[in-house]
């Protein structure tokens, strides 16, 4: 018993002991070792960032200076243009001006880079505005890379001062170029529907407005049903599908003097009408009542050339482009799909391959998407798809909606949504291509079928 | 009968009979010989037991030795280090018993800590309690002192703070930035001049017309200093006794120290020969020499104010590195939907002062060349990240391993296809 006792605590004590050496050896070689394996000098040191935030980028924008007198108006409106147009990207955010340290006075004072830095503006918009007396109005910029301490890019642009909003536009699309590395879209315009009165005797008349919905001109009276208008690439000129003559048919018009002509004076029911990407030819849908099929007309000749020939429906072609390719919807596999094939016509490769119909394809400006109406289980979807229709995203969705466009940079698509109800009516929405950045474009009636010009000359 | 053969059977046998006393025997045996014996065997025992403890006690106390040198290796950036790696490799060649490990360290930490400041002679202004808290000051003066061989920064600057600040402005370390907060609120600007029509020229928006970059502060605060240390050139003497080992100290500071010291004897010199001839014109041209050889003392500290590559710390740990990523990544706002962005991988390189702030802008180094179209945003956005996020929170003492840092940003998974 007794040698017990004694012997166990000098074996817990020898284990005690050697735990201590192996501890103090770790302590060692763990102290020393690294020590000396990383004499001389160390490489930088590499990190590898997979992730970020995603958020709008905080701007400054002090109200643009006026430079003369009759400038004052015109500067807070340019102002406040050039910050919606940037805001309504959903890419940025701007600073209330209540949280402005610094004041700018001068456009030509330099920066106070800290007094911008304290509010963590990461990029500051300062402008002026010269209005002469002749009219003339003179807008100029800079966009200054606050943290970067560096002016990214400065510019002016002359014009009458009727015309202070494009310029404003084209302030915010400069900036929205240099920061994003896109092609802005702000200096454009949209055709589309509008429409008023009660559901049972809506009056519908063709539009223009800017993208933003401002400057809206009408350029029909509300006599005859007018459907899906487009605008040619030079945004001059439009196509659409009037029922003036009682049958569905497709006019060309300039937006400037109002002229139109009909496209096929063969008289033949047209509908869901296109220009091709070069402005000389319009594709669209001919029916003689039983099958329908898309035909390209020669704008300048008048020549007509047969694309498909099935007795399915084929209908809402768009040009891809480099205008190679066209995209098209079809029930020839027996419900309503979308087809890709070339623009003269041959086979006809199906693209669209979940579930539900596909309708109106549109294919983008960028040339890598196409953007899409789904109807799945009794609701609608705007999607985009690859051009293989690979990698199908479903961007909205609600009880009827339909009619995408994309946007000049093909990074936003334009669309029209129907409210529910018998006072309700369809309006005009943007969502960006990732499915972010909703909105509902205000516009003074109800509004449909848009469609969007390219950037303004 | 069989209970009485019974009886009898048992008593008889003699074996049954004799146990009990045998085992009691064997018991008191056993006792006995365990008090005759136990003893020794207790009192080898406790001798064991103590001789453990003794070791255990050493080792402890080495530990405690160890654990007591150990801030002063890790704290101070740039020398600490040094201590391990010179005598370890020639010394400690094979698996080194716990003794003689405990010995490295401290024997080589030793003699380094007095070594700086005999030779230099640098760091008495430097009180011991100022150290940690006031850094901008504290470190500032320490570079000052260590650097020029000011003799000292006269107690009556140290105590005025207004006068202090611009002259740590110029000095390496510098203060780390403000927080963003708007402590100090901008001037008012005043009610100019109304923009006058006929003043402003028309601008050339791009280059002509380039904002200035804030002056630098630099220039200004050379000649402040300049002056502090010519009238109080005499009075060495009145630096304070205490001495404290400045931190963040490049190793070979006594080699920098010396090359300043002769600088200035160089010009004490040229400006004693001066003096024979006109008196007047020897003070200014003192002043000129001493300011020179000043101004390149200050400008050697600056190109080598980093410790020198030979002497580094252990790695960073991966929550370091972690902490590290993390922290940029808060910044790095993604450029997603872009066309192409999953291509957009970007490296930028940066390098860094000891204070966890950027020296100098950061750098695309990959892709090569001048970035065009979306790889310009792709960077500018790294850089905004880089920039915004600064300073950072880093070991000081492993500054040797990020004192230049490569960031990849590769926004390939956060792009939708």
């Amino acid at each position: 018993m007794t040698d017990h006792a004694t012997t166990r605590p000098r074996a817990e004590r020898l284990v005690t002991f050697l735990t201590a050496c192996l501890g103090l050896l770790t302590l060692l070689l763990a102290t020393a070792g690294p020590a000396r394996a990383q004499e001389g000098s160390p490489g930088p040191l590499r990190l590898e960032l997979t992730e970020g935030v995603i958020e709008p980028l905080p701007f400054a924008m002090p109200r643009f200076l006026a430079e003369s007198a009759q400038a004052d108006t015109f500067a807070s409106q340019i102002t406040q243009v050039v910050r919606d147009d940037l805001v309504n990207s959903g890419l940025f955010r701007a600073i209330s001006p209540d949280a402005f340290i610094g004041r700018v006075t001068n456009f030509n004072a330099p920066v106070q880079y800290p007094d911008w830095r304290a509010i963590n503006a990461q990029a500051l918009i300062t402008g002026a505005v010269t209005v002469t007396d002749d009219g003339r109005m003179q807008v100029k910029f800079r966009l200054i890379d606050v943290f970067g301490q560096d002016q990214l890019i400065g510019r002016q642009f002359a014009a009458s001062s009727q015309s202070w909003r494009r310029m404003a536009h084209k302030v915010a699309d400069a900036i929205y170029a240099r920061l994003t590395g896109e092609q802005g879209y702000f200096d454009s315009r949209v055709v589309y529907i509008a429409e008023e009165g009660p559901k049972d005797a809506r009056r519908k008349r063709l539009a223009v407005m800017d993208y933003d919905g401002a400057n809206i001109r009408y350029l029909t009276d509300a006599s005859d049903l007018v459907l899906a208008p487009r605008f040619s690439p030079n945004a001059r000129e439009i196509i659409y599908t009037s029922y003036e003559t009682g049958v569905p048919q497709v006019f060309l018009m300039n937006i400037d003097t109002l002229s139109r002509r009909l496209i096929d004076q063969e008289r033949n029911m047209s509908f869901a009408p296109r220009f091709s990407p070069d402005g000389r030819r319009v594709i669209l849908s001919l029916s003689d009542g039983r099958q329908s099929d898309l035909y390209t007309f020669d704008i300048a000749t008048g020549r007509k050339a047969q694309v498909t020939n099935t007795p399915a429906i084929e209908t809402g072609p768009s040009y891809a482009p480099d205008g190679s390719r066209i995209v098209f919807e079809s029930d020839r596999g027996g419900g309503q799909q979308i087809y890709v094939m070339a623009a003269t016509g041959g086979s006809a490769q199906r693209i669209s391959k979940g579930q539900g119909r596909y309708a109106t394809p549109v294919w983008s400006p960028r040339g890598d998407l196409i953007a899409f109406t789904k109807i799945l289980n009794g609701r609608f979807h705007i999607g985009v798809m690859g051009t293989d229709g690979s990698n199908e995203r479903l961007l909205t969705g609600s009880q009827l909606e339909e009619g995408p466009t994309w946007s000049p940079n093909g990074r936003v698509i334009m669309f029209f949504r129907e409210a529910p109800g018998a006072q309700g009516g369809p309006s005009i929405y943007t969502v960006d291509v990732t499915g972010r950045n909703l909105r509902r474009l205000a516009t003074p009636t109800f509004g449909s079928d848009p469609a969007w010009s390219r950037l303004l000359e | 009968m069989p209970g009485v053969r019974r009886l009898t059977a048992r008593t008889g046998t003699g074996d049954p009979v004799e146990t009990g006393p045998k085992i009691s025997i064997a018991a008191h045996g056993a006792i006995i010989l365990g008090v005759a014996f136990g003893g020794p065997i207790f009192d080898a025992d406790d001798s064991a037991a103590i001789q453990i403890s003794e070791v255990s006690i050493v080792s402890g106390a080495e530990f405690a030795s160890l654990q007591s040198q150990a801030p002063r290796v890790t704290e101070p950036a740039a020398a600490a280090p040094a201590a391990p790696a010179a005598p370890d490799g020639p010394e400690v060649p094979a698996i080194p018993t716990p003794d003689t490990a405990l010995a490295a360290p401290a024997a080589p930490d030793a003699p380094s800590p007095p070594e700086l400041p005999a030779d230099a002679a640098v760091p008495e202004p430097i009180p011991q309690p100022v150290i940690e808290a006031p850094t901008q000051a504290d470190t500032a003066q320490a570079a000052l002192g260590g650097a020029v061989t000011v003799p000292d920064i006269p107690e009556g600057q140290v105590d005025n703070p207004v006068a202090e600040p611009e002259q740590l402005a110029l000095v390496r370390p510098r203060p780390r930035p403000a927080r963003r907060i708007d402590s100090t609120p901008a001037p008012p600007p005043p009610e100019d001049l109304p923009t006058g029509d006929t003043q402003v020229d028309a601008t050339a928006p791009d280059e002509s017309t380039t904002p200035q970059p804030d002056p630098p502060a630099r220039p200004a605060a050379p000649e402040a200093s300049t002056t502090e240390i010519v009238s109080d050139d005499d009075a060495t003497s009145a630096a304070p006794k205490i001495s404290m080992r400045p931190r963040g100290r490049p190793s070979d500071i006594t080699r920098r120290a010396q090359a300043a010291r002769e600088a200035t004897a160089a010009a004490e010199a040229a400006a004693a020969a001066a003096a024979a001839e006109t008196d007047e014109s020897a003070t200014e041209d003192t002043r000129a020499a001493q300011a020179a050889a000043i101004a390149a003392a200050l400008a050697e500290v600056d190109a080598g104010a980093a410790p020198s590559a030979a002497v580094v710390g252990p790695p960073l740990t991966g929550s370091e590195k972690a902490g590290l990523v993390l922290a940029v990544r808060e910044c790095w706002n993604v450029p997603v939907g872009v066309q192409d962005a999953g291509n957009l991988r970007v490296v930028l390189a940066v390098n860094m002062n000891p204070d966890g702030s950027l020296n100098g802008a950061p750098r695309l180094i990959e892709p090569g060349g001048t970035p065009q179209g979306l790889t310009r945003q792709a960077f500018e956005a790294g850089r905004r990240a880089l920039l915004r996020c600064a300073p950072y929170d880093l070991p000081r003492d492993k500054y040797e391993h990020w004192k230049r840092i490569e960031v990849a940003f590769d926004p390939r998974n956060m792009v939708l296809r």
